[in-house]
């Protein structure tokens, strides 16, 4: 049975094909168009699924659809839009979801809506491998439910209890995200890597904000929030709160700023931890299945596991709106066939779309590139490579198929030493483009992870933080408070990645290297050679290993191909990261 | 509003009711209409006023288009802003404009037309008329030509250029634009609330197409009268003179494209009897019987007089008849009714705008310089065509030459007070290197195949480029290859080449050479053409450009996507849905894919996901390298279908192969009730005849 599944028309719109209850492939939408956050109907990603399995659009049995529109539909309406301008009204039509599917999609089967919350939870438990887990999903806003409680067992998933639009922990994250300067649905991670920077002086007047009750339940304060109307998340009361204006992008970040995002993130940990312990209490069951966007709060995330009542946590690496496609498949293949999904845990998120090294070469060959080819031995081209970074290189990886889900996991990755103590600086600055107080994450090998982490258990989607405990400085990836967001690496899912790792051992000593996104400010992951080629030219990365070749920036003039493609019409975000639409 | 500054809880289930309903769709439903009155009158929490952010952004510098204001002690100087370095290549090659000085200035405004696009920097209209002005023994040596024209000058553009640049204290004001002025067809629905939307459809209904076209010009009035206000405030309210140049079109050779020429309004019966007549003129015209000629014109106008094919044609019939004037009017309505813009829409001044610049110019006592009154009055037939022009509206070194003499009669009585009779006005002595006159044709023909235009025309253009100078040459072989190749055109070294060379200079820096993200033609025919011209000075030259498109897209073991972007098209003439189709969609009668073949004769298996969305039950065909006898013919459905079939070895040629789908006839019966959508109404007013998910090519094993 070949199941489509789609997210779309929110934010962070995706495609997989689960094929006989199996995760095939999968990619977001931006990826392929290059519109950071793409929202619009997935038919590259559409696309890339179709082809790679060798399938045509009439052998898709199901697409299963990550939201409800009509349930959706009704919160909007209670939101007051029907209040609003015909053009807003037009766009939320009943009609509008089906048409996009029939009309732009072209898929004229059958069509399973799955609530947008179950769609999460759906998409963490049955890829957890767990066989019976509590289950608890948290994110902005999908129909009405901003925060559900359920269980997932041999019997499917289950939601008994949720909270409903507009009390929601990720519109309140995202509302001092937007305080804070940084876009909505986009500079989430950034408040997050703010927040070791800061002291958390400001929790009192985030308690305001929220206000816990019975239950799973809780509520936002209104006063301090703005987004019902649309124009600004918060209201002018907030700023009151805090006593001091919004910052302004791009404008200084100011210790201030640092201790309203750790405020935040203490005041989110408090809430997480508290309703984890009721969903334990509810459920009685060791295991927990977390999803939604306020679930890639790595940091948040291992506070609920550490502190709180459950044995096992697992986060679905693609627990943003993106991920929604795998549940709603999932949820739609256990519904459709009558029996259970593979008890099987996901083991990597490498669903996208591979390269060829003839794919390479052939792209190279009109080219002046000068590069070296390693093709057929790989060993030299990881040694190559370890020894580029031990030289303070910075490095574009890119290799095999692109992950699926916001993390960068050793395919489309940028790569440095993270010894150095200034690369972390570096590679904000020159390479990525981004704030400076962004942190970087490290890839470690798997069986080596302990010695350096406190951790005792595989990571390998970069989900959980947890201190260095090393007596080694590596200042590139350890966060200001001593932690750091590990990936391990073992050669089972990612081979070559951890051959470089161990390359990169082998004349070091270390076997970390600092694991950060291929892409720069504003923009997607690189996706295609292209993509790769273009980033690598318009940026200061040193180095780009692509499949088995490598392009040295010292060997190569790129000044003219700088010039060419700064004159070439970028298309970035066309959203609106002030607020989002959520009436 | 609430208390707690959200809706009343109460109003969940009735909005969950509400919502169930519109769901059903049922509109008549009278709870439904209960739950909307409700919401309707419900008013949605208000906003508070957001907070200003804690700084403003700077405000940006004095800038005259990329020029940024310097003062210095002898007055404003203005230098070309390098934060805007990207756009420098759309304006003119000018670094530097200094106070100014004794002589009398001129500001040149406009669009690509006034940057004389093909020829710039190295030649231009602004050259020509300074050199003309300078040459003459009024204002010898007196006068300077502020070049501020923009290759896709908007009206919004250039009202902000003419609200500006008055500090350069011009003596007189050149505005010479109008091809980007009208709105087109998706502007005017974009630019719609949705609720007006419906007027498209009524219009539809009552008027035809003929209505739409009514609303797109009116559509374009309100743009263009802020113009005209700002040049009033900035100008004419300041005792400077303003002089309106009206463009003119390339009326005899420039032809509407597949898709702006398509059956768009004509279904059922009608349709076939349409094709029948295109059939009977096409045939009549190659054997030169007019009488029969005129009569299958006259018909193919008689069943869609909305169509502008049947007035080209009607026009070329009185070309060839000597009946100038009527062949003029033929080309100016099959001009004029285009009206949609697709992803390559090509600009033009049409006789609405015309009339609405001549209005306004006479009423805010603007002078004008009426190039299609001119031309009419002064060319030997009346109809402005190659000779004067390289494309649709961009001027030849000829017709820049002749546009000028008519400008600078005006200029001389608007600034010298002298009236001279037009023979008495030479061109100026400049005239551009053969060289640049080679670039100017060699882009033309680009231009020319980019935009679907006739292989004889493109040929006519490679002749010229090639007859002017034999340097060319080396352009055109980099041409070759980096358009073959199927690396981006940017990565390419073929096109470093040319941009480190200059060699394209005048092709807005060469950067037009490149493309969008996936997005790349292939160029079969235009390469071929191109190949064919260099024979005589390269032999092998065909037989190269095979060999490299074998090497780069020859078809193996592994299916090949025909629909993908390089082998289902080789011209930007694509009409654009928004948001794109995850499908192609064929708004033509056929549609034609490309593949390379590796080997000839050697057979090859197609698999072809389709469906035809009115024309159930008919015959696809599919045709390779001919037009005759199809190799596959298969009944139509409005669902998809998936089909595998063999191309016959024996069809198949080494490189480029064409592959026709023919879609079915008869046409749908228009049903503007069906048109609910901005979609719906677009695909109503040029309807789908055959939609193909996927179309793949792969060799035997």
């Amino acid at each position: 049975m070949n199941i489509i599944g789609v997210s779309a028309f929110f934010h962070d719109a995706a495609c997989c094909l689960l094929q006989n209850g199996i995760l095939k492939y999968a990619a977001e939408e931006e990826r392929f168009t290059r519109r950071k956050a793409d929202a619009s109907a997935p038919i590259h990603a559409m696309k890339y699924c179709l082809r790679e399995a060798g399938l045509s659009i009439t052998d898709i049995d199901c697409l299963a659809y990550y939201e409800d529109p009509s349930k959706k539909l009704a919160r909007q309406i209670w939101s007051g839009i029907l209040g609003h301008p015909g053009e807003l009204l037009g766009s939320v039509s009943p009609g509008h979801v089906e048409t996009q599917i029939r009309e732009v999609l072209g898929y004229q089967g059958q069509i399973k809506y799955v609530d947008h919350h179950l769609s999460h939870s759906a998409s963490s438990f049955y890829f957890s491998g767990f066989r019976e887990s509590a289950v608890f999903t948290v994110d902005g806003v999908g129909e009405w439910a901003t925060t559900t409680y359920g269980v997932g067992n041999a019997k499917g998933v289950k939601i008994f209890e949720e909270v409903d639009f507009p009390d929601s922990l990720g519109l309140l994250y995202s509302t001092i995200t937007s305080y804070l300067g940084f876009g909505v649905n986009d500079g989430e991670y950034k408040v997050m890597g703010l927040a070791p920077y800061g002291a958390p002086g400001y929790v009192k007047q985030m308690r305001r904000l929220v206000q816990m009750e019975a239950g799973g339940k809780y509520k936002l304060d209104m006063r301090y929030f703005d987004f019902l109307a649309g124009i600004c998340m918060y209201s002018p009361e907030l700023a009151e709160l805090f006593g001091r204006p919004p910052r302004m992008e791009d404008a200084e970040m100011e210790q201030f700023h640092m201790d309203i995002a750790k405020s935040l993130q203490v005041v989110l940990e408090e809430i997480l931890l508290e309703k984890a312990r009721y969903l334990h209490d509810c459920t009685g069951m060791e295991n927990l299945c977390m999803a939604g966007g306020v679930a890639l709060n790595c940091v948040a995330n291992g506070k609920v596991l550490k502190h709180g009542p459950f044995k096992q946590l697992f986060v679905q690496p693609a627990a943003n709106d993106a991920g929604g496609c795998m549940g709603a498949a999932a949820y739609a293949y256990v519904d459709l066939t009558g029996e259970s999904m593979p008890v099987e845990k996901m083991k990597h998120v490498y669903l996208g779309p591979a390269y060829t090294n003839n794919d390479i070469k052939k792209f190279l060959a009109p080219t002046n590139i000068i590069y070296t080819d390693c093709t057929g031995d790989p060993d030299r081209l990881c040694t190559l490579t370890a020894e580029k970074i031990k030289e303070g290189k910075v490095i574009g990886w890119f290799q095999g198929r692109m992950e699926f889900g916001p993390r960068s996991l050793g395919a489309r990755s940028i790569l440095a030493d993270p010894r150095h103590p200034s690369m972390r600086e570096r590679i904000n600055a020159m390479v990525k483009k981004r704030e400076g107080f962004r942190p970087f994450a490290p890839a470690v090998i798997e069986h080596r992870a302990a010695e350096y982490f406190d951790l005792d258990h595989p990571s390998p989607f970069m989900l959980e933080t947890c201190q260095m405990i090393a007596d080694v400085s590596l200042p590139a990836i350890t966060h200001v408070d001593g932690s750091a967001r590990v990936q391990t690496v073992n050669p089972h899912t990612n081979p070559r990645f951890y051959a470089l790792l161990e390359a990169f051992d082998r004349i070091t000593g270390c076997p970390i290297l600092l694991n950060t996104s291929f892409n720069i400010k504003g923009e997607p992951i690189v996706c295609n050679i292209e993509d790769a080629m273009k980033c690598f030219i318009t940026t200061d990365i040193d180095c780009l290993v692509i499949g088995d070749f490598i392009i040295s920036r010292e060997e190569n003039s790129l000044e003219l191909l700088q010039f060419l493609l700064m004159h070439e019409r970028s298309i970035y975000s066309t959203l609106n990261h002030n607020v989002y639409t959520f009436v | 509003m609430q208390q707690d500054f959200r809706p009343s809880a109460a109003l969940k289930p009735l909005a969950s009711e509400l919502a169930a309903l519109m769901s059903k769709g049922d509109i008549n439903n009278e709870r439904m209409k209960e739950l909307i009155a409700v919401f309707s009158e419900t008013p949605p929490v208000p906003a508070r006023t957001p907070l200003k952010p804690a700084s403003e952004p700077a405000a940006t510098g004095n800038h005259i288009g990329i020029w940024q204001e310097k003062p210095a002690a002898d007055g404003i100087h203005y230098y070309r802003d390098i934060a805007l370095q990207v756009d420098w290549s759309q304006w003119a090659y000018v670094h530097h404009i200094k106070p100014k000085s004794e002589k009398r200035r001129i500001l040149l405004l406009g669009e690509s037309v006034a940057r004389g696009y093909l020829y710039d920097p190295y030649y231009n209209v602004a050259i020509e008329l300074e050199a003309i002005l300078n040459e003459s023994a009024e204002l010898h040596n007196n006068v300077e030509v502020i070049d501020l024209a923009r290759i896709s000058q908007t009206l919004g553009g250039l009202t902000a250029l003419v609200n500006s640049c008055g500090k350069l204290e011009p003596d007189l004001v050149i505005i010479f634009a109008g091809n980007n002025w009208m709105q087109q067809l998706q502007e005017l629905l974009l630019s719609m609330p949705l609720a007006s939307r419906t007027e498209i459809l009524h219009t539809l209904k009552s008027k035809g197409l003929g209505g739409i076209r009514e609303l797109v010009e009116n559509g374009s009035l309100s743009k263009s009268d802020k113009l005209f206000e700002s040049i009033r405030e900035s100008f004419i309210a300041h005792q400077v003179p303003v002089l309106l140049i009206v463009p003119e079109f390339n009326l005899q050779d420039w032809r509407s494209n597949d898709i702006e020429n398509s059956l768009a309004q004509v279904s059922g019966e009608a349709g076939i009897a349409w094709l029948k007549a295109r059939g009977d003129a096409a045939q009549a015209r190659t054997r030169q019987d007019h009488e029969a000629w005129l009569a299958a014109v006259s018909e193919m106008l008689r069943l869609d007089p909305l169509n502008a094919l049947g007035h080209e044609w009607l026009g070329d019939y009185y070309v060839a008849t000597s009946n100038w004037n009527a062949a003029r009017e033929a080309f100016e309505t099959a001009r004029d009714l285009v009206i949609y813009r697709g992803s390559n829409f090509t600009p033009r001044c049409n006789g609405f705008m015309r009339e609405k610049m001549l209005y306004a110019a006479a009423k805010n006592g603007m002078q004008v310089v009426d190039l299609p009154a001119l031309f009419k009055s002064t060319l030997t037939a009346g109809i402005p065509n190659r000779s004067l022009f390289l494309d649709y509206c961009h001027l030849s070194v000829e017709g820049i030459k002749t546009a000028m003499r008519f400008t600078a009669q005006k200029v001389l009585s608007l600034l010298a007070g002298v009236n001279k009779p037009l023979e008495a006005i030479p061109a100026s002595a400049v005239t551009p290197a053969s060289q640049v006159q080679a670039i100017a044709h060699f882009g033309a023909a680009i231009h020319n195949a980019h935009f679907g235009q006739s292989k004889e025309l493109v040929q006519y253009h490679c002749k010229k480029s090639i007859g002017h100078s034999g340097s060319v040459v080396e352009v055109i072989k980099n041409f070759i290859d980096f358009s073959a190749r199927e690396t981006a055109t940017i990565f390419c070294s073929a096109f470093e080449d040319v941009i480190v060379e200059g060699g394209m200079r005048q092709y807005e820096g060469g950067l037009k050479l490149a493309h969008e993200r996936q997005r790349k033609l292939l160029d079969i025919p235009l390469a071929g053409i191109l190949a064919t011209e260099l024979t005589a000075a390269q032999p092998n030259a065909l037989e190269q450009l095979a060999d490299l498109w074998v090497s780069e897209h020859g078809v193996g073991a592994a299916p090949v996507e025909l629909t993908s972007f390089t082998y289902s098209t080789n011209n930007y003439n694509e009409f654009t849905m928004s948001p794109r189709r995850n499908y192609y969609q064929s708004r033509t009668l056929a549609s034609t894919f490309h593949f390379i073949a590796k080997n000839e004769h050697e057979p090859h298996r197609c698999t072809l996901t389709f469906r035809t969305p009115h024309a159930c039950g008919r015959e696809v065909e599919i045709y390779l390298n001919d037009d005759t006898t199809p190799v596959y013919a298969t009944v139509a459905n409005s669902a998809w279908k998936h089909v595998v079939f063999n191309l016959p070895g024996n069809a198949v040629g080494r490189a480029a192969n064409v592959i026709k789908v023919r879609w079915p006839v008869p046409f749908p019966e228009l049903d503007a009730a069906a048109a609910g959508s901005l979609e719906a109404a677009l695909s109503l007013i040029y309807p789908v005849f055959g939609e193909v998910f996927s179309f793949t090519v792969q060799t035997i094993q």
